[in-house]
């Protein structure tokens, strides 16, 4: 596991403009969404001395006031928001084809092996998400188990506690459920990369298997990569809060942060994808597993693993 | 002698019947603190099985009016969840709190006898209710009245309504008589508990439980039907209940616990007394878990669930801040004890209700510290020991008198108490008070009603509850502010001081607050409590620019550093300067010469009718302040002022003292645009949307689970 995540940072390293694309496919449905939300703002208080108020601590009052006489904007923006999640999903599905494409067949970033891969690729995972879906929802089901359990064992009317553990004990099940289910959903992009897979049920399963297989290192990894993402978390919370006064340099320094922070965080889900696709090798070859490698007419450098 | 022997006899009787108590009639006040009309005495038998009451009351009242009384009116409130064509029912659409009403069983009360004690009327209350049903008439001349009970309606005329009967007596009673009558009754509890009474399995909140008479005042009697908005009204007397569950059950109640008794059917009975309260309510369950404490010589019980149990220091420290401020505050609590019950899960119907001495709380498990809703509610509740019990209102007409005041207190002692930042909420970073709570709930719908209405009449329940609790939480927040704490506080004390078990009515608290603040601000009151205005003070235009110097005919100022120029609606034409003379232009030129001169000119307006002073504070780019007051009466205001230094910023009621406007962000209003706030709550959305995209397996997890 340890190995894999040398490696991914190896990748990662060699890639950095992979970062660069993830990055500005974030920013730019963001600003998006921000625009109506900033043109609100500034209709709304920007000539009040609220608007410079609002650099310093949050004013609940505003908050309330401003859903109350900015109607308009809750009708516009969720929905807004909701196209653009769905959107950057897409997004997100398409780039990642690219980024397994140029990580598996490249020692470093090439634009055209990037967006071939992507390109290629998209429509493969489009229907592998289709069946990932229907395996989260599958998931999804074991916390009526846990309701199902519950009334078998309390009852229909249990104390409070026994509720509240077993809506915890729920989440974490579910949380449980969603790790695993992108760990299938990863794993199983890697083999339709690897092998050129075109079947996807196939790829599905293979990453099922994998998943499981390997249970200790594939969940290890993601859960590594994961208290990385909370360490980081933790830290930009920190740094953050030291930009708490209502002065130019603290908002501007916020901002910095924040794009700072999300930078690392996409530079995290790459350094998964690279550890990820290098386990994978790494598992077939240790197995004595045939890998099937198609170029497929693509550029490629000579695998660095 | 005759009379004697059969009360003799009879006494000696119902000892050998009544073996569980040796009874004294107990005292907690050696004078009355109260007028006590209504006295009840009172054994009841719970079948908690059934969820069925057996109750037998002696009720003992006295007609303190002037007039000649030849009729009672009576509250059944249980009758309101009797069928779903009850007022109540029709005007809550059998909802309240997440349950349907009768979904799993409706309540009722039936009076199955009801009699005029026309003999002994010197005999205690007690001392009958231990007499066998079939020797009472015997013993004490019983008149039947049982056939004279007509349910009537004076609220909206439904015939279906039960919930206030009359009945007509075999003679008057003069002013200052005083009468016995006897009734059995039975009454249904429905489940689970609706409008704050009810059953949920072996947990029981019996609130509003007894034929309980109306208040008879000068101009008749007093007895509303028990409506989906409203609370209640009575008069102050005594009570002596004897209440008999099954013998696991713990008992919390009204008043004091004198004794238990053990009987031999696996039951138990307690007796409760109640000194000068004009309610009774009590709860059974075996799932109780009992807690004590005492502040300021208060005893505190706590009876929380089990399942809730750890949080017993939570509510008896709620308990301890909310007795020592009202007490340090508003004065004396006289009762010696206080109980408190945490519901029972799935039982929401009867949390955060009050009852004299006695009140439900409301919380859950897995409630954070942070999230003060324990402390809140139980403040609250608490405070209407004061505003509703000790100054009995009447809840039907005039809610904002109990719960507005009431809120009020309790978001002062939150504050002081939890503050100041986040009293009612400080989880993760999150801050909200209870006043900006409160502010929250009116802005959104500001004018449905006026104040003072009665409580079936308002638009809607919502309009109900910010009419009853927000907005007087905000109008006296603002009187605070416009009159000073000292004097607020003065004004709150002569009010309880002057109204103590009585019945204080709206203008008995405006004459009240006139008289304490020497002002009359009736012109207040009329507009907080009669009206529907809405108050919403702008800054509608703010401009500054360098001056140029004059051409042409013009007139200038004289060099005196005041150079205020006001316009008001009223004499817009005219651009008056009562602080400066015109001079000739020659001295203008001067001035301009020496330095340069902003012309800053401030529009302020008045966009609700609702009419207050307010200040106003303009700042200028050296750090130079001035304040104004406007009476704020006409609908705009121009303020016009030429200083060396440029306008910055213009607020109206810069210190936030007036909570009652709707809008404080067009309080104020810039010369410069300014961003830097928008920009960095506009950033801090960019980067939440940036980074739930990037996290799709938290917007999975949000997505798929189904909740707590």
């Amino acid at each position: 596991m340890f190995k894999s995540l040398k490696k991914g940072f190896e990748l990662f390293r060699t890639h950095k403009k992979v970062v660069v694309i993830y990055y500005l496919a974030n920013l730019i449905p963001g600003i998006l969404v921000t625009i109506p939300v900033w043109a609100s703002l500034n209709r709304f208080a920007g000539n009040s001395l609220m608007g410079q108020k609002l650099a310093g601590p949050f004013d609940m009052d505003f908050l309330f006031e401003y859903l109350h006489y900015n109607k308009g904007i809750f009708s516009t923006v969720p929905a807004l928001v909701f196209v653009v999640f769905i959107l950057y999903g897409f997004l997100s599905l398409f780039l990642s084809g690219g980024v397994f494409s140029t990580y598996h067949n490249s020692k470093s970033y090439q634009a055209g092996l990037f967006w071939q891969g992507a390109g290629k690729y998209f429509g493969r995972y489009l229907r592998l998400l289709v069946f990932v879906m229907a395996v989260y929802f599958l998931l999804s089901g074991v916390q009526f188990a846990v309701l199902g359990l519950r009334k078998l064992v309390f009852g229909d009317d249990p104390y409070q506690y026994i509720s509240y553990w077993a809506n915890w004990l729920r989440l974490g099940l579910m949380f449980l459920g969603v790790i695993i289910v992108f760990l299938i959903f990863d794993y199983a992009r890697i083999d339709a990369v690897f092998n050129d897979e075109h079947r996807m049920l196939l790829s599905l399963w293979r990453g099922f298997k994998f998943t499981f297989t390997n249970f200790t290192r594939t969940f290890g990894l993601a859960l590594a990569i994961l208290l990385m993402g909370i360490l980081v978390l933790l830290a930009y919370n920190l740094v953050a809060s030291l930009f708490a006064p209502a002065a130019s340099w603290a908002v501007v320094s916020l901002i910095i942060t924040q794009q700072l922070y999300l930078v690392i965080k996409i530079g995290l889900k790459l350094i998964l994808y690279a550890s990820e696709l290098s386990l994978y090798k790494n598992s077939l070859s240790a197995t004595g597993g045939e890998e099937k490698i198609v170029r497929d007419g693509l550029v490629a450098e000579p695998d660095i693993y | 002698m005759a009379g004697r022997f059969d009360f003799l006899s009879s006494l000696i009787l119902l000892i050998s019947l009544f073996p569980r108590f040796i009874i004294s009639q107990p005292v907690i006040f050696d004078t009355p603190l109260s007028p006590r009309i209504a006295n009840y005495d009172i054994d009841v038998r719970l079948d908690a099985e059934k969820s069925l009451l057996y109750g037998r009351e002696v009720l003992s009242w006295t007609n303190k009016s002037a007039d000649v009384i030849s009729e009672l009116q009576f509250h059944l409130y249980l009758n309101a969840f009797r069928n779903n064509l009850s007022t109540y029912m029709r005007e809550s659409g059998r909802l309240y709190r997440g349950n349907i009403g009768g979904e799993r069983g409706w309540g009722y009360i039936d009076i199955r006898r009801m009699s005029l004690i026309s003999g002994a009327q010197e005999v205690e209350g007690l001392e009958i209710l231990k007499t066998p049903e079939n020797d009472l008439s015997t013993h004490y001349g019983l008149i039947d009245l049982t056939e004279q009970i007509r349910f009537i309606q004076p609220d909206d005329g439904n015939e279906h309504d039960k919930t206030v009967c009359q009945v007509t007596l075999p003679r008057s009673i003069s002013p200052g008589q005083s009468i016995k009558l006897y009734m059995n009754f039975t009454a249904k509890l429905p489940e689970p508990p609706f409008e704050r009474t009810g059953k949920m399995k072996e947990y029981f909140l019996v609130g509003q439980w007894f034929p309980k008479i109306g208040v008879y005042e000068a101009d008749g009697w007093n007895t509303h039907q028990f409506h989906a908005n409203s609370e209640f009204f009575a008069d102050f007397g005594n009570y002596n209940v004897f209440i008999t569950v099954p013998e696991k059950n713990i008992v919390g109640a009204t008043g004091i616990e004198v004794e238990i008794a053990n009987n031999e059917d696996s039951t138990r009975t307690h007796f409760y007394y109640a000194e000068d309260v004009h309610d009774f309510a009590w709860t059974t369950s075996p799932d109780f878990v009992e807690f004590n404490g005492t502040v300021q010589d208060v005893d505190i019980r706590i009876l929380m669930q089990k399942d809730r149990a750890y949080q017993a220091t939570r509510h008896l420290e709620a308990a301890k801040v909310a007795i020592e401020y009202y007490q340090n505050w508003y004065g004396d609590y006289p009762y010696p004890n206080l109980t408190i019950v945490d519901p029972r899960r799935r039982a929401s119907g009867s949390a955060g209700m009050e009852y004299p001495t006695f009140f439900t709380g409301g919380t859950m498990y897995g409630l954070p510290s942070g999230i003060r809703l324990v402390e809140d509610v139980i403040v609250h509740e608490f405070g209407h020991n004061y505003f509703y019990h000790m100054l009995a209102s009447n809840e039907f007409e005039e809610s904002w008198l109990d719960e507005g005041i009431t809120t009020y207190t309790q978001t002062r002692i939150m504050n002081d108490a939890y503050g100041p930042q986040g009293d009612f909420i400080d989880f993760f970073g999150i801050r909200l008070n209870g006043l900006q709570r409160q502010r929250a709930e009116y802005i959104f719908w500001p004018d449905q009603d006026q104040t003072v209405r009665k409580a079936w009449e308002y638009y809607s329940g919502h309009s109900y509850a910010i009419s009853s609790y927000s907005k007087p939480t905000l109008f006296l927040t603002t009187l605070q502010n416009y009159l000073g704490r000292e004097i607020m506080f003065e004004i709150m004390q002569s009010y309880l001081g002057r109204w103590r078990f009585k019945h204080p009515q709206t203008q008995d608290f405006v004459d009240v607050a006139n008289e304490v603040s020497g002002q009359n601000l009736n012109w207040f009151f009329q507009q907080a409590l009669y009206s529907n205005a809405v108050l919403d003070y702008a800054v509608s235009s703010a401009i500054s620019r360098e001056m140029k110097p004059e051409k042409g005919y013009g007139f200038t100022l004289s060099t005196d550093d005041k150079r205020e120029m006001v316009i008001s609606r009223d004499d817009s034409s005219a651009m008056k300067n009562p602080d400066t003379s015109l001079s000739d232009s020659s001295a203008l030129d001067e001035i301009a010469e020496e330095k340069i001169l902003y012309y800053s000119e401030i529009k302020v307006r008045r966009l609700g009718d609702f009419v207050f002073p307010v200040e106003l504070l303009m700042t200028f780019e050296d750090g130079e302040e001035i304040r104004e007051v406007w009476d704020g009466q006409e609908l705009w205001k121009k303020y016009v002022y030429i200083r060396p230094a440029k306008l910055v910023s213009a607020t109206v009621d810069p210190d936030r003292k007036i909570l009652l406007d709707v809008n404080f962000t067009n309080n104020s209003r810039t010369v410069e645009a300014q961003k830097l706030g928008l920009l960095k709550l506009s950033a801090r959305w960019l980067f939440g949307i940036q980074f739930l995209m990037e996290q799709p397996e938290l917007v999975a997890l949000l997505s798929g689970f189904t909740g707590f």
